[in-house]
């Protein structure tokens, strides 16, 4: 019988949803900065659906949920009627990309790579389909002109001290993933002038002891709030005292970071973000950042 | 004890169930199409509701007709293999092997692109070979004096499958964020994507066993009693089960590369058809098959509509549906 209600109130639910006019494209997001740059460029009206990576700004979440990234359906996706999918390869399954594409919705793969080069073109590519073409090209303009300011703060700061070794690691059950090569953390490290010391590939476990023989100036852990308090600091090097010999604990600075920024290639909070690395690195005081909401 | 169900009653039950299940699953889904334009859309296949049936629901409810058949089907050839109502596909290492494979070939993908035709391919065809050569492994582990120990299989297949399992563990160490998740979904099943074109093995596969298992429920039925009794009604034996084997890494291992892991069905729906009409394999073979389909084409529904536009891993709702279901029927059975 619950079922029965539960297909009823998805129904009602459809039904009240169904009503919007058809003139703007409908879309369809999948992957947190994807979302975060439509966002950005003011075509927040034509989101009609998004992936579970996408969280920002918090009022996307209201929007209806097509599932995780690699896990849409074809008919959920349809149910939205979007006239637009938008993601990264990481979208999938394939055949549900094709199932898409027969019934006539066009399905778009955006680059996920971690340069500027893949966040001009995306936002070009989003440009042209969103109407928002002068929008891009000044977004990208203003988002590239940040990433120089934090250029010259890493220049000028590089002059007097040596670039602080930097881990970022995402805290899973039983261990810590840390970020190494051509992931968007280890970019996001250099950009704001550290030196990521993992040396592997994308994200791989790492022992405690591994992250202690690697010297850490800076520990950054990603989580889901992206603010970490001192209780939570505390409870983490209580839970490992061999941390209490790290550079990082011992001058304060293990930092929390939000995890979402790193979902998707490069997002439109990363330039803030670099400016705040860049004053934690190389103890600036804080640079006043404007919060884009 | 649950007083029997005659056997044809069993049989009209079933498939008059499966034709319902099979229309619900056309009419139920993420778009709402009213059940009185069902018809309309069906017969206007261009049209968007068209399409909706004819490309995304209708090849889902027969993957999950056929897989749920061929899984439950060969649940019922390992039990009987066995002699034990707790044997279901996964003893033999199918699973297990076919989920190795899965993980080589997401993990290693990228290596493995020079296919690039059988690229979108490259996870069904890597698990069922997987499942393939564990089976076979299992099987050549058993052979006792040019015969088939049954019990050496059964630890044998215990032993390797805890070997597969340290591989997938190896791989989850190699693997990153993405393919672990991916991975980590493929464990868990889904009808997710289901294609006419990708069904068509597993079509193949399915109705061969389904026409070739029923042929053998003599022999399975003599079994019960024990090998040399078996032997003694002249049944060959060592045929039987070598085919046993045969059926249930083809059928298992095909159905598990089409739809990824979807446990339970293979284990409790042989026994819960065994508890309603008892285990005579003549109708016990077929039943399983049907009530199979059914159980995997209500489950999908579930899937699909809980959470929609989201969708769950069908695994879960076939654990969820049927483990209590499962469970009454056991506690009934107590005195």
């Amino acid at each position: 019988m619950r079922k029965y209600w539960l297909i009823l109130l998805f129904f009602v639910g459809m039904v009240c949803y169904v009503s919007a006019g058809e003139s703007h494209p409908r879309v369809v997001s999948a992957g947190g900065s994807i979302t975060e740059w439509i966002v950005a460029l003011g075509a927040e009206n034509d989101l009609v659906g998004v992936d579970t990576t996408s969280l920002y700004p918090e009022r996307i979440r209201k929007l209806p949920k097509v599932g995780y990234q690699r896990q849409l359906n074809a008919e959920g996706v349809a149910s939205l009627k979007p006239t637009l999918v938008v993601g990264t390869p990481e979208m999938g399954p394939e055949t549900v990309m094709k199932q898409l594409n027969d019934l006539g919705i066009r399905v778009e793969t955006l680059s996920n790579t971690a340069d500027f080069k893949a966040v001009a073109d995306n936002l070009t590519t989003l440009g042209k389909l969103l109407n928002k073409e002068e929008q891009a090209k000044q977004l990208y303009q203003s988002y590239h002109a940040k990433f120089d300011q934090v250029d010259q703060l890493v220049k000028k700061a590089q002059g007097q001290n040596k670039p602080p070794k930097v881990i970022l690691v995402m805290g899973i059950q039983g261990g810590l993933l840390a970020a190494g090569r051509g992931t968007t953390s280890d970019w996001l490290i250099k950009q704001a002038g550290g030196k990521n010391v993992v040396s592997f590939d994308g994200y791989k476990s790492i022992s405690n002891e591994a992250l202690l023989a690697l010297k850490p100036d800076v520990i950054i852990i990603a989580n889901r709030t992206g603010r970490l308090n001192d209780e939570a600091i505390k409870k983490m090097v209580d839970a490992d005292p061999s941390l209490a010999l790290t550079n990082a604990v011992k001058n304060n600075k293990v930092i929390g970071l939000d995890a979402s920024l790193l979902v998707a290639g490069l997002g439109p909070r990363l330039s803030d973000e670099a400016l705040r690395l860049v004053a934690i690195f190389y103890n600036l005081p804080s640079v006043q950042t404007v919060l884009v909401n | 004890m649950i007083n029997r169900i005659q056997p044809k009653f069993l049989f009209i039950g079933l498939l008059v169930l499966l034709i319902l299940a099979f229309v619900l699953s056309l009419s139920i889904g993420a778009v709402p199409i009213p059940f009185n334009q069902l018809g309309k859309a069906v017969l206007s296949p261009h049209s968007q509701e068209g399409l909706i049936i004819w490309q995304i629901r209708i090849p889902r409810a027969l993957l999950g007709c056929i897989a749920g058949a061929v899984l439950a089907i060969c649940g019922v050839a390992m039990q009987g293999l066995f002699r034990n109502p707790l044997a279901d596909p996964g003893l033999i290492g199918v699973s297990s092997g076919a989920s190795l494979g899965a993980g080589i070939a997401i993990v290693f993908s990228s290596q493995l692109a020079f296919f690039s035709t059988i690229a979108p391919y490259l996870l069904s065809i890597s698990a069922f070979i997987g499942g393939l050569i564990v089976t076979w492994l299992v099987y050549r582990l058993g052979q006792r004096r040019g015969t088939t120990d049954v019990a050496t299989m059964l630890l044998a297949g215990i032993a390797i499958t805890a070997l597969a399992g340290a591989g997938i563990g190896l791989l989850m160490h190699l693997a990153d964020d993405t393919m672990l998740r991916k991975l980590t979904f493929w464990n868990m099943g889904s009808l997710n994507g289901a294609m006419y074109s990708t069904l068509w093995p597993l079509l193949i596969v399915t109705v061969a066993i389904c026409i070739f298992l029923p042929l053998r429920a003599d022999g399975l039925n003599a079994l019960l009693l024990g090998e040399s009794e078996a032997r003694h009604l002249g049944i060959p034996v060592e045929r039987l089960k070598i085919e046993l084997v045969i059926c249930t890494a083809l059928g298992t291992g095909a159905a598990v590369a089409a739809t990824g892991l979807i446990g339970f069905v293979g284990l409790v729906v042989p026994h819960l058809i065994r508890l309603l009409i008892g285990p005579n394999h003549r109708f016990l073979l077929p039943a399983s098959a049907i009530a199979g389909a059914c159980l995997l084409v209500l489950s999908d529904i579930v899937a699909r509509v809980v959470f929609a536009p989201a969708e769950l891993q069908i695994g879960i709702v076939t654990a969820f549906l049927g483990a209590p279901f499962f469970l009454y029927l056991l506690v009934r059975r107590r005195y």
